[in-house]
C-alpha cells in the first residue's frame, strides 16, 4: 500500500504533543501609502443574490478530488454586455452519492448589481461528473462563448446556443479527455487558422475506486495523498476542425509528457514571436514551458528557460499560473502559486526565452509562506498603470493543524500592490474583515461585472460558499485613476482574439498586454483587456497585433470606457452598458 | 611532545593518582597503584590527547601493568581519533569477558555505525540501551543508525529518549532540529535549534540550521543574522565551517544585495572554500552576468563535491546564457539525477 512518507507519520504524535500553541504573528501595520487609492474589495455576494455553495463531497476515505476543486469563471453568455458568473461544482464519488448530484451554477448578471441563478434553464446539468475547472471560448466563432468543464475521468463541452441555453456537444466534438483527471484548460489558436483550439491539462493518475490510504493511521490523521504517490498524466491538445469536431493532436504537436501533474496553465506569447506558447504549473514536478514553433509543433524549453524550477532548482507544488507584463517592458513575466513552506514564484522574462526567478527581489518572498496558494491573478486593482496581484489561499489537508499546528485549512487571501517596476508590497491588511476571512480558496476569476473600469473578482472556495468581491474606492473622484478596456472581436483571427498582443501608448508611456488563455486555477477570466492609465487622460495610440498577423492601430481614444475593436474595422459603435443602479 | 601533553594533563594526573591511592576508582576492579602508564593514558584521553594516550597504553602493556580494561580504553582512544577500524576487534574480545558492559557496548555500536555496519550497530546499541536505558549517548547513536535505515520515526523517537534522559543533551536537540528541517518542518526545526542554542549558545551548526529554518519561514533578516552568528562562532572556534557562508551569500544574492553577498562569499572562499561557497560564488557572478567566471566557479564547486546537486542547476543556467545549450542540458540532467536522492517532499 502506498502511503505518505514514514517520517511524517512518525512525527505526527510528537508534533501535536510538543508544538502546539504556535501563535500566528500579529498583522503588521500597513502604511496608508501602500494603498493610496484606497481600494477596498467588498464582499457583495449576498447582496448580489449569489448563493452558490461548493460541495466538496467530503468522505472519511479522503478521496483526492474532494479537496482539489474547484474553478470559477466569467463569461457574457447572453451577450448583454454584462459578465455572468459560472461556478464549478464537484460530483459523485464511490463515497459520496446523494440522490441529486452537485450542480455547477450559471448566474446571469441582471445589470443592476444582482445575479439570477439560471442554471436550470440553461441546460447545463451535471450527471454526477466530478468537475474541477472551467474554460470559456467561442470555439465556433458564432459570437456566443462556449463552456468547457474539466472533470475527473470526463470533461464536458457545452455549446452556447445563443438563446440562453447550452447543449452538451462533448461526444461529437471528441474532447471528453476521458479517463484523465482534467484540471486547468485553456482556449487558444495555436496554429493561427482562425479557430480556437483547446488545451486540457491533467493531474495525477488517482483511481477513485482503489483509494490509497495516506497519512497517519491514528483516528483523525488520515490525509489526502501527496502527488508523489501517483504517476502523472500528459496534457491533451485538441485541434479545432471547424466543423464542431476536434482532433487530438497532442503527439503530433510534440506535447506528450506523462510527467504532467498539472493544475494551472497560461497560454500567452512568452517570446513575442507572434505565436502563443504554453506554460503549465505542475504539482511537485517541474513546470512546463512549451514554445510554439509556428508550424503546429511545440518545443519543450523548460530546462533552459529557468522557469521550470525555483532558483534553487526545486520542483515545487505548482497550483496555478499567470502571465503579465509587470515592469512595462512588453514581455510577459510568469507567476506560479505553491503550497505552504514554498514560495509563490515570480519569473522575470529576460526576453531571450529565459527567465530569472524574481521572487525575492520583487518582495513576494517575504509573506504568504504559511499559506497554500491556488488561484492567482495579476490585474491593476487601482488603475495606476501597474498590475497588482491577488492570491487565494487554502490548504490541501483539511486536518493540516494536526500535522502543522501553525497552518490552517482555511486561509486568508493575499493582496499585493505593484509599487512600480515589479516591486510588490503585501497590502492585505488594508482590506476589510470579509476579505481577510479565512477560506479554503481555490478558483479565482477577475472581471469587471459592473463595467465601471475597476476590476472585481469572484472566488470558488472548496466546501464553502462562493464569493463575489466588488472593487470600490473611497478616494475622491479627482484622485482616481483613468482606464481603458478593450473587447476584441476577431474576424480573420479567432473571434475572441485570443493570442492578440496589445500595446497602449500615452505620451512617452507604454503598457502591454495580451489576450491570453487559461490563467489562475482552473478558472476563466473576463476576456476583455483592461489597462490602468494612472493620471493619463488620453490614449494616444493602441496597437493590436492580431493572431492573423494583422496589425491594427487606433489613435486618440478617450479613457474610462470599454471599447469594442473588430479586427480590420476598428472601434465598433457597441457601448457596454453601465449598471442600472449602483452596486450595493 | 608527550611530555608537554603530560604537563598539560598534570592536574588530571594528580587527581587520578590521588584517586587511585585512595582506592576511589575501584570499578570495575580495584587498580593497584603501580599502573602508572595506564592512569596516565586515561588522563591524557580525558584531556583530549588520544594519540598520546594510546602510546601510554602501549607502555602500560610493555610494563605488564595490571589494567583490566585496557581494550576498552584503547578503543576509546581510537574512537576519539576517529579511527574506527580497530575498535570492533578490541571490544568484541572485551565483551566476551564482560557481555553486559554498557560502555563497551556503546563504543562497539558507535564503531559499527561509523564503519557503516548499520545492522550490527543497531543490534549492539539495542543491547546497550537494554543494559542501561539511561544511556543517552547510545540512544543518540541508535537514532543515527535508524536514520541510515530511513527509519525517521525511529530516529526521532530515539533522540527523544536521549533528550528525556538528559534534557540538556544539545546534540540530540540538534539532531531532532535537523531532522525536522530536512523533512520540511521548519517551525519545529526552528524551535529545536533554538533549544540547542539555549543549551550550547556557541553551537554554530545550530545557528546555521536555525537560519535555514527562518529563511524557509520567510524571515529573511533573522536568517541572515543567524548565518552571521554561525560564521562568527565557527571563526571563534577556528572551525572551517563553510555552510553559513554559502547560505548567507545565496540569500543576499537572491535579495540583490550583491555587495554584501560578495563580502560574505569572499570571506567564505578564504576561510572555508567548499563546494557550497563556490556555488554561492557562481550564483553571485551569474547575477552580475559575469558568465565565464560564474561557469568556472560552478565547475570548481562540482569538482569539490561531485555528489552535491546544488551547483549543477545554476551551471545549467549559466551555460544557457553562454549559448552552450547541449552542455546546459547535460548539467540539468545531472542535477536531476543527484536531486533524486534528496529529502522527501512533505505536504
Amino acid at each position: 500500500m502506498m502511503r505518505l512518507s514514514r517520517f511524517r507519520r512518525g512525527l505526527t504524535a510528537a508534533l501535536v504533543l510538543l508544538l502546539t500553541g504556535v501563535a500566528q504573528p500579529p498583522a503588521l501595520p500597513v502604511p496608508a501609502t501602500l494603498n493610496p487609492y484606497q481600494v477596498q474589495f467588498v464582499d457583495v455576494t449576498a447582496a448580489a443574490g449569489i448563493h452558490f455553495h461548493h460541495e466538496r463531497a467530503a468522505s472519511p476515505e479522503k478521496l483526492y478530488p474532494e479537496t482539489m476543486g474547484a474553478g470559477v469563471g466569467w463569461l457574457d453568455y447572453n451577450q448583454d454586455g454584462f459578465m455572468d458568473a459560472f461556478f464549478v461544482n464537484s460530483g459523485f464519488t464511490p463515497a459520496f452519492h446523494p440522490a441529486t448530484p452537485p450542480q455547477p451554477a450559471l448566474y446571469r448578471n441582471n445589470g443592476d448589481g444582482t445575479f439570477t441563478d439560471v442554471t436550470a434553464q440553461s441546460g447545463i446539468h451535471s450527471d454526477g461528473t466530478f468537475f474541477m475547472g472551467v474554460a470559456v471560448g467561442d470555439f465556433d466563432n458564432d459570437g456566443y462563448p462556449d463552456i468547457y468543464l474539466t472533470g475527473y475521468r470526463h470533461s464536458v463541452l457545452y455549446h452556447n446556443n445563443g438563446n440562453g441555453t447550452f447543449t452538451d456537444v462533448t461526444a461529437k466534438a471528441g474532447v471528453g479527455d476521458d479517463g484523465a483527471w482534467g484540471t486547468a484548460a485553456g482556449w487558444f489558436d495555436y496554429d493561427h487558422d482562425g479557430k480556437l483550439d483547446l488545451l486540457v491539462t491533467n493531474y495525477v493518475q488517482f483511481d477513485v475506486d482503489h483509494n490509497v490510504v495516506c497519512g497517519d493511521r491514528r483516528p483523525g490523521f488520515q490525509a489526502y495523498c501527496h502527488p508523489d504517490n501517483f504517476h502523472g498524466t500528459s496534457m491533451r491538445l485538441y485541434h479545432n476542425n471547424g466543423d464542431g469536431t476536434f482532433t487530438d493532436v497532442t503527439r503530433k504537436a510534440g506535447l506528450v509528457n506523462p510527467d504532467g501533474k498539472s493544475l494551472g496553465v497560461v497560454l500567452a506569447d512568452l517570446n513575442n514571436d507572434g505565436w502563443t506558447d504554453i506554460f503549465i504549473a505542475n504539482d511537485t514536478e517541474r513546470n512546463f514551458l512549451y514554445l510554439n514553433n509556428g508550424n503546429g509543433t511545440f518545443t519543450d524549453a523548460t530546462y533552459t528557460s529557468g522557469a521550470g524550477y525555483s532558483e534553487d532548482g526545486k520542483a515545487e507544488a505548482g497550483m496555478s499560473a499567470d502571465a503579465a507584463d509587470l515592469t512595462g517592458n512588453g514581455r510577459m513575466d510568469l507567476y506560479v502559486s505553491h503550497l505552504d513552506f514554498e514560495l509563490n514564484r515570480l519569473y522575470h522574462n529576460n526576453g531571450d526565452t529565459t527567465f530569472t526567478d524574481a521572487t525575492f527581489t520583487s518582495g513576494l518572498a517575504q509573506t504568504n509562506t504559511l499559506h497554500s496558494s491556488f488561484g492567482a491573478r495579476f490585474f491593476d486593482i487601482d488603475n495606476d498603470g501597474w498590475r497588482d496581484l491577488l492570491v487565494t489561499n487554502g490548504h490541501i489537508l483539511d486536518n493540516i493543524p494536526k500535522y502543522h499546528p501553525e497552518v490552517t485549512y482555511a486561509e486568508p487571501r493575499t493582496l499585493y500592490r505593484n509599487l512600480g517596476e515589479g516591486k510588490f508590497a503585501d497590502i492585505t491588511a488594508t482590506q476589510d474583515a470579509a476579505f481577510r476571512a479565512p477560506r479554503v480558496g481555490r478558483g479565482l476569476a477577475v472581471g469587471d461585472y459592473d463595467n465601471d473600469g475597476r476590476l472585481d473578482f469572484v472566488v470558488n472556495n472548496n466546501g464553502e460558499a462562493g464569493q463575489l468581491f466588488h472593487n470600490t474606492t473611497t478616494a475622491p473622484l479627482q484622485k482616481q485613476n483613468h482606464w481603458l478596456a478593450i473587447h476584441l472581436i476577431g474576424t480573420r483571427s479567432n473571434r475572441d482574439g485570443i493570442g492578440a498582443r496589445l500595446k497602449l501608448t500615452s505620451g512617452a508611456w507604454n503598457s502591454y498586454d495580451q489576450a491570453k488563455g487559461g490563467m489562475s486555477y482552473c478558472s476563466a477570466q473576463d476576456p476583455r483587456i483592461y489597462f490602468g492609465l494612472g493620471k493619463r487622460t488620453t490614449v494616444d495610440r493602441l496597437e493590436i497585433l492580431w493572431p492573423s498577423g494583422e496589425k491594427q492601430v487606433l489613435e486618440h481614444i478617450a479613457p474610462d470606457q470599454i471599447i469594442t475593436v473588430e479586427e480590420g474595422k476598428g472601434i465598433t459603435p457597441y457601448r457596454y452598458p453601465a449598471l442600472r443602479r449602483p452596486v450595493p | 611532545m608527550t611530555r608537554t601533553m603530560v604537563r598539560k594533563a598534570a592536574p588530571l594526573l594528580i587527581l587520578f593518582g590521588v584517586a587511585c591511592w585512595g582506592g576511589w576508582l575501584a570499578a570495575p576492579q580495584a587498580l593497584p597503584p603501580v599502573a602508572f602508564h595506564f592512569q596516565t593514558a586515561r588522563a591524557l584521553l580525558a584531556a583530549g590527547h588520544a594519540r598520546a594516550a594510546l602510546r601510554e597504553l602501549d607502555l602500560a602493556a610493555r610494563a605488564h601493568e595490571v589494567a583490566p580494561a585496557t581494550a576498552l580504553w584503547r578503543a576509546k582512544c581510537y574512537a576519539a581519533l576517529g579511527e574506527w577500524a580497530p575498535v570492533p576487534a578490541l571490544l568484541q574480545g572485551y565483551l566476551e569477558r564482560h557481555p553486559d558492559q554498557e560502555e563497551a557496548l556503546y563504543w562497539l555500536g558507535a564503531a559499527q555505525f561509523h564503519l557503516r555496519q548499520f545492522d550490527a550497530a543497531q543490534a549492539t546499541l539495542q543491547q546497550a540501551v537494554s543494559a542501561n536505558p539511561r544511556d543517552g549517548a547510545a540512544w543518540r547513536v541508535l537514532g543515527l543508525v535508524a536514520l541510515e535505515h530511513d527509519q525517521r520515526r525511529a530516529a526521532y523517537e530515539d533522540w527523544q529518549r536521549a533528550v528525556a534522559v538528559n534534557p540538556r543533551d544539545a546534540e540530540a536537540c540538534y539532531l531532532i532540529g535537523r531532522l525536522f528541517y530536512e523533512s520540511n518542518y521548519f517551525s519545529e526545526s526552528d524551535q529545536w535549534m533554538s533549544r540547542t542554542m539555549a543549551i550550547t549558545p556557541h553551537d554554530y551548526r545550530a545557528a546555521y540550521y536555525r537560519g535555514l529554518a527562518q529563511e524557509a519561514l520567510g524571515k529573511l533578516e533573522a536568517a541572515l543574522t543567524l548565518y552571521q552568528a554561525s560564521i562568527r562562532e565557527s571563526r571563534a572556534q577556528q572551525v572551517a565551517y563553510a555552510w553559513p557562508y554559502g547560505a548567507a551569500g545565496r540569500l543576499l544574492t537572491k535579495l540583490s544585495r550583491l555587495a554584501e553577498a560578495q563580502q560574505v562569499i569572499e570571506a567564505g572562499l578564504q576561510r572555508a572554500p567548499d563546494a557550497r561557497v563556490y556555488t554561492a560564488y557562481g550564483e553571485l557572478l551569474a547575477q552580475q552576468h559575469d558568465w565565464s567566471k560564474a561557469e568556472a566557479a560552478l565547475r570548481h564547486a562540482v569538482t569539490l563535491d561531485p555528489a552535491l546537486p546544488d551547483p549543477h542547476y545554476p551551471l545549467s543556467r549559466v551555460l544557457t546564457a553562454l549559448g552552450a545549450r547541449d552542455a546546459a542540458a547535460l548539467e540539468m540532467t545531472r542535477f536531476r539525477q543527484l536531486q533524486q536522492a534528496q529529502r522527501p517532499r512533505q505536504r
